[in-house]
C-alpha cells in the first residue's frame, strides 16, 4: 500500500488529472469557437445540411433527409416556383443514418414542416462499429463535428448576433451539377420478391426518426431518389415492408416512368446520382405529389416569404449554364 | 473492429485491457492479452478463427516432435559403433525432421495460398481455356480468412524453421506461442515479430509502468495525426484519380500528382497504424520491432526496402533469400559462374535468382492480381540493375571523380529513388495492371504542369488548405524522420523539455489531430491498406 500511495505515484496522478482537465477545457473552448452559429461561410465542404439551422423558425412546409442522392435529386427553389411551398434538402455526401436521425432531431427543435421526407439510400449504408460511439462524443465536444470548419472561421464574427452570422444557403440543400456522364445499367429495377437485409442496426435509427416526428406531429414519408448504382428491387421491397411496419407513405422514384428520366443524359456519374436535368424531371414530379398529397400551402405573393421570392434570381443565374447543354 | 485508429479500439478495446492488465496479479497477466487477443480475433474474424487454431496447433505439436526426435537422436549416437554408424543416424532422423518441418510449411503456406489465391489462379485459368477455345469454366472460388493471415504464417514459419534449425527452443507453454501468434496489436497489420525476440516478453507479465504508458500514448498521437490529418485526407482526391482518370481526361501531371499522392498516403496510413501498434505494445512493455525507418531517406531502391516495411523485408531474406542462394545448385552456379565472369559478377547470377524468388513471393504477398506481380517486378528489376551496374558506376564516378557524399548527389539520388518508389506504387494501386500500363503510358506521353497552374489540381476533392495542411504534417514528419536520423530520439527530446514546453506539444498535437482530421461528414476514411493481408 506504501508502494501505491507514494509521493511520486501521487504527483504522477495529479500530473494526470491536470493533464486530461486542460484537454477537455482546451477542447470544450473549441467546441464554443467551432459551434455553426459563431461564423458565416459559403464554401465550407459539406455545410449544406447546417444551412438548415440558420432558417428563420418555423419557416419550412417540408424537409427531406438523406445524403448526396437526396441533395443532387430535390430542388427547392424549383418546389416554390412551380408550387410555392418551402422546402429544406438536409443532407450531406455518404451520410451515416445515424447523422441523418441526429440532424432530424436538431433541425425539428426549430421547424415544423408538414411533412419529413427521408431519402432511402441511407439506410443501407453500413455503418461502423465507431459511429455510435462518434455521435455521442460529438454531442458533448461539438468540435468533433463541426472541425471541418476550421478553413471558414471568422474570428470577427464571434460574439456577434448569431442570426447575421450564420450561413443560409440560396440553393436551399440542392446541390447544382450540370455534368453528363451516361449510366450503364439503365435496365436496374429488374423485378424480384427478394428482400435486401438494412445493415446493422439502421432499422432501429429509422424507428427513432419516426418516434421524433410522430412526438413533434410531423409526418414521415419514406422517398428513394433514382439512383441505378445505388438502387433495386430488393432494397424496394423492403422499404415496402419498412413502411407497413411503421405506417407511414412510401414513394420509390426508380419505378415512376411519369419522371421521365433519360439515363443516357439526366446523370453525372453513370447513374449514382442524377445531374441537374434529371435533378428538374424529379422535382417536378415530387413536387406535384408532394403539394397535392399533403396540400401543403401556397406562399408566392405572401410578403413574409420575400427572401425565397429573390432565390428565383439567384437560382437562374446559377443554372443558366445548363442552358447550351 | 475495422482499424486501430477507431474509437472502438482506441477509446474502447484498449483502455479496458489496459485497466484489467493493471488489476491482476502478474501471474495473470499474459491470460488477460491472451484473452484479449483471442476477443480480438474473434470480433474481426469470427469463426474463421479456426484457420488460426490450425496454424498455432500445427506448428506448436510439430516444434515439440522435432524436439524429441533431436532428443532421440542425441540418445541413439552413444550406440553408435563407428562414424558411418553415427552418420546415418543423424541422416535418418534430420530426414524425419525435414519431412516434416516441410510439411508443416507446405500445410500452412498451402492453405495460405488456398484462401488468398485460389481465385487468382482460377481466373487465369479460365482466361486461358477461353483462349483454347472452350467454353467451359470453373466457378470461381470464394473463401472467408480469418484477420492477418499472411502476417501469422509468416511468423508460424519463422517459428517452425528456427525450432528445426535449433537458433530457438520449442515452446512447451501452448499459451505463449499462442500469445505470439494471436498479440492483438499486431495481428492486422504487422510488424511480423520473430519468437525469439517477442515471446518471452510476451509472457513476462511486467506491470505497466508511467514511462511506458506515457511514451506509448505519444507514439499512438503520432500515428493517428499521420493517418487522420493526411492519409485520409489524401484518400478522396487519390480515389478520385485513380478509379476516374479515364473518365475525366487527367493529363500526365495529375496521373504524376495521383503516384506521388498515394506514396504519402500509403506511407502515412501503414507507418501511422504502425505507430499505434508499436505504441499499444510499448504500454504493455513489449517492445515490437520497428516496420520503418525514415523509408524517403533512401538513396536506392534497395536501401528503400530496408527502410520501409523492414519486417516484410528481412523475413524474406532469412526464409527465402538465404536459402535459395545457400542451397547446393546455387552454390554450383556460383563456383562456375565465378570462373566465366570473374568475382565482381560471379555470384550474381545466384543472388538475381534468388532475388527473382523474393520478389515473386513479395509481388505475391501484396496481393493477388498481375499487377501486384508487375510491382515485385518492377522491383526486382530495378535492384537488379542497380547490381549490375554499380561496379560500372563506380569506376566512372571515380574517374570523373564524381563525390557521392556530397549533398546535392545526395539530394539527387533521394528523389531519384522516391520517384522511381512512386511510379511503383502507381502501379500497386491501380485497377489492374492494364489500367496501370495506361496510367503510365499518359504519365510519359501527356506530362504537362498545367493543371497545377490552372488550379484543376484544387477542384478533385481537395482545396488550397487541404494541401497546406497535408504539407505541414508531412514536413513535420520530416523533421522528425532528420531527428531520427541524427540519432535523436524525439520523444526522449520531448520529455527533457520544461512541463509547459512538453504539454504544449501534446495539447498541439491533439487539437491538430481533432480539428485538422479528415473524419466526420463528408470523409471517408481509408481502409487499413494492409489489414486484409
Amino acid at each position: 500500500m506504501k508502494k501505491i500511495f507514494s509521493k511520486d505515484n501521487i504527483k504522477k496522478f495529479l500530473a494526470s488529472v491536470l493533464f486530461v482537465a486542460i484537454g477537455v477545457g482546451l477542447l470544450g473552448g473549441a467546441s464554443y469557437l467551432f459551434t455553426p452559429e459563431k461564423f458565416h461561410t459559403d464554401t465550407v465542404k459539406d455545410v449544406k445540411p447546417y444551412g438548415l439551422l440558420a432558417e428563420p423558425d418555423n419557416t419550412m412546409d417540408a424537409i427531406i433527409y438523406g445524403d448526396s442522392e437526396a441533395f443532387s435529386a430535390f430542388s427547392p427553389v424549383q418546389m416554390w416556383e412551380e408550387h410555392g411551398f418551402t422546402c429544406y434538402v438536409c443532407s450531406s455526401a455518404s451520410q451515416y443514418i445515424s447523422l441523418t436521425e441526429s440532424f432530424v432531431r436538431q433541425t425539428l427543435e426549430h421547424q415544423k414542416p408538414r411533412v419529413v421526407f427521408l431519402e432511402t439510400n441511407a439506410i443501407y449504408r453500413k455503418m461502423n462499429s465507431d459511429d455510435p460511439g462518434l455521435n455521442k462524443i460529438e454531442a458533448t465536444l461539438p468540435v468533433f463535428k463541426y472541425h471541418n470548419l476550421w478553413k471558414n472561421i471568422d474570428p470577427a464574427g464571434i460574439n456577434e448576433n448569431e442570426n447575421d452570422y450564420c450561413w443560409q444557403d440560396d440553393l436551399k440543400g440542392f446541390k447544382y451539377i450540370d455534368i453528363i456522364n451516361k449510366s450503364r445499367h439503365p435496365d436496374y429495377m429488374k423485378k424480384t420478391k427478394k428482400l435486401q437485409k438494412v445493415p446493422g442496426s439502421n432499422l432501429q435509427h429509422v424507428q427513432n426518426i419516426y418516434n421524433i416526428c410522430k412526438e413533434k406531429g410531423v409526418e414521415l414519408v419514406l422517398i428513394s431518389a433514382p439512383s441505378t448504382v445505388n438502387w433495386n428491387y430488393a432494397k424496394h421491397n423492403m422499404m415496402v415492408k419498412l413502411s407497413k411496419q411503421l405506417g407511414v407513405k412510401y414513394i420509390d422514384l426508380n419505378l415512376e416512368d411519369s419522371v421521365g428520366l433519360d439515363w443516357n443524359h439526366d446523370t453525372c456519374d453513370r447513374g449514382d446520382h442524377v445531374n441537374y436535368f434529371g435533378a428538374t424531371k424529379v422535382t417536378k414530379f415530387f413536387g406535384n405529389y408532394a403539394a397535392k398529397t399533403f396540400s401543403l400551402p401556397d406562399h408566392r405573393g405572401d410578403a413574409a416569404y420575400s427572401d425565397w421570392a429573390k432565390l428565383k434570381v439567384k437560382y437562374a443565374e446559377v443554372t443558366a449554364r445548363s442552358k447550351n447543354k | 473492429m475495422s482499424s486501430y485508429i477507431s474509437i472502438t479500439y482506441l477509446l474502447v478495446f484498449l483502455p479496458i485491457v489496459a485497466l484489467v492488465f493493471t488489476l491482476v496479479p502478474r501471474k495473470a497477466k499474459p491470460f488477460i492479452l491472451l484473452a484479449a487477443s483471442l476477443v480480438f480475433m474473434y470480433l474481426c474474424s469470427h469463426y474463421w478463427i479456426v484457420y488460426w487454431v490450425f496454424t498455432t496447433v500445427s506448428i506448436f505439436v510439430s516444434a515439440l516432435l522435432i524436439e524429441k526426435s533431436k532428443k532421440k537422436c542425441k540418445e541413439a549416437l552413444p550406440a553408435a559403433e563407428n562414424k558411418e554408424q553415427k552418420k546415418a543416424i543423424k541422416k535418418s532422423f534430420a530426414r524425419k525432421q525435414l519431412l516434416l518441418v516441410t510439411l508443416i510449411i507446405v500445410a500452412n503456406i498451402g492453405l495460405l495460398a488456398v484462401l488468398r489465391y485460389s481465385q487468382f489462379f482460377v481466373a487465369n485459368f479460365n482466361k486461358i481455356l477461353q483462349v483454347c477455345g472452350t467454353d467451359f469454366q470453373l466457378a470461381l472460388p470464394k473463401f472467408a480468412a480469418c484477420i492477418g493471415i499472411s502476417f501469422y504464417t509468416l511468423q508460424a514459419v519463422s517459428y517452425i524453421h528456427d525450432v528445426y534449425k535449433d537458433k530457438i527452443q520449442a515452446d512447451h507453454n501452448f499459451g505463449r506461442l499462442a500469445l505470439y501468434m494471436s498479440f492483438f496489436p499486431i495481428i492486422m497489420e504487422g510488424p511480423i515479430c520473430r519468437y525469439g525476440d517477442t515471446a518471452q516478453k510476451l509472457w513476462s507479465g511486467d506491470r505497466i509502468t508511467y514511462k511506458n504508458f506515457t511514451f506509448g500514448m505519444q507514439r499512438m498521437a503520432f500515428g493517428i495525426l499521420k493517418k487522420v490529418v493526411v492519409a485520409d485526407r489524401l484518400n478522396v482526391i487519390v480515389t478520385s484519380i485513380f478509379r476516374e482518370y479515364q473518365y475525366c481526361d487527367y493529363d500526365g501531371g495529375i496521373i504524376f500528382l495521383g503516384a506521388v499522392l498515394y506514396t504519402i498516403e500509403l506511407y502515412m496510413e501503414f507507418s501511422g497504424t504502425i505507430d499505434v501498434v508499436i505504441g499499444s505494445g510499448e504500454i504493455f512493455g513489449v517492445t515490437i520491432p520497428e516496420n520503418f525507418r525514415q523509408p524517403f531517406f533512401s538513396k536506392s531502391i534497395t536501401e528503400f526496402w530496408q527502410r520501409w516495411h523492414i519486417t516484410l523485408g528481412t523475413w524474406f531474406k532469412d526464409y527465402i533469400f538465404y536459402p535459395v542462394t545457400m542451397s547446393k545448385p546455387m552454390k554450383k552456379l556460383t563456383k562456375n559462374a565465378r570462373k566465366k565472369l570473374g568475382r565482381n559478377y560471379g555470384p550474381m547470377p545466384a543472388s538475381i535468382f534468388a532475388f527473382g524468388c523474393v520478389w515473386l513471393c513479395n509481388g505475391l504477398w501484396h496481393g493477388a492480381g498481375w499487377e501486384f506481380l508487375f510491382f515485385g517486378f518492377y522491383h526486382f528489376v530495378l535492384i537488379s540493375l542497380g547490381s549490375l551496374i554499380l561496379p560500372v558506376s563506380t569506376k566512372l564516378f571515380e574517374k570523373w571523380h564524381i563525390d557521392r557524399n556530397k549533398l546535392p548527389y545526395r539530394i539527387f539520388t533521394i528523389l531519384r529513388t522516391a520517384i522511381l518508389v512512386c511510379i511503383g506504387e502507381m502501379f500497386f494501386n491501380s485497377r489492374g495492371l492494364t489500367e496501370g500500363m495506361k496510367m503510365f503510358k499518359v504519365l510519359v506521353t501527356q506530362f504537362t504542369l498545367k493543371s497545377f497552374f490552372n488550379g484543376a489540381i484544387f477542384t478533385m476533392g481537395i482545396d488550397r488548405f487541404d494541401y497546406i495542411v497535408v504539407l505541414a504534417v508531412v514536413l513535420l514528419v520530416f523533421a522528425i524522420g532528420l531527428m531520427k536520423e541524427k540519432g535523436i530520439s524525439p520523444r526522449e527530446w520531448i520529455a527533457q523539455r520544461h512541463v509547459v514546453i512538453r504539454w504544449s506539444i501534446f495539447f498541439a498535437m491533439i487539437l491538430i489531430i481533432v480539428i485538422f482530421g479528415a473524419y466526420g461528414t463528408g470523409y471517408i476514411p481509408i481502409d487499413p491498406i494492409y489489414a486484409n493481408f
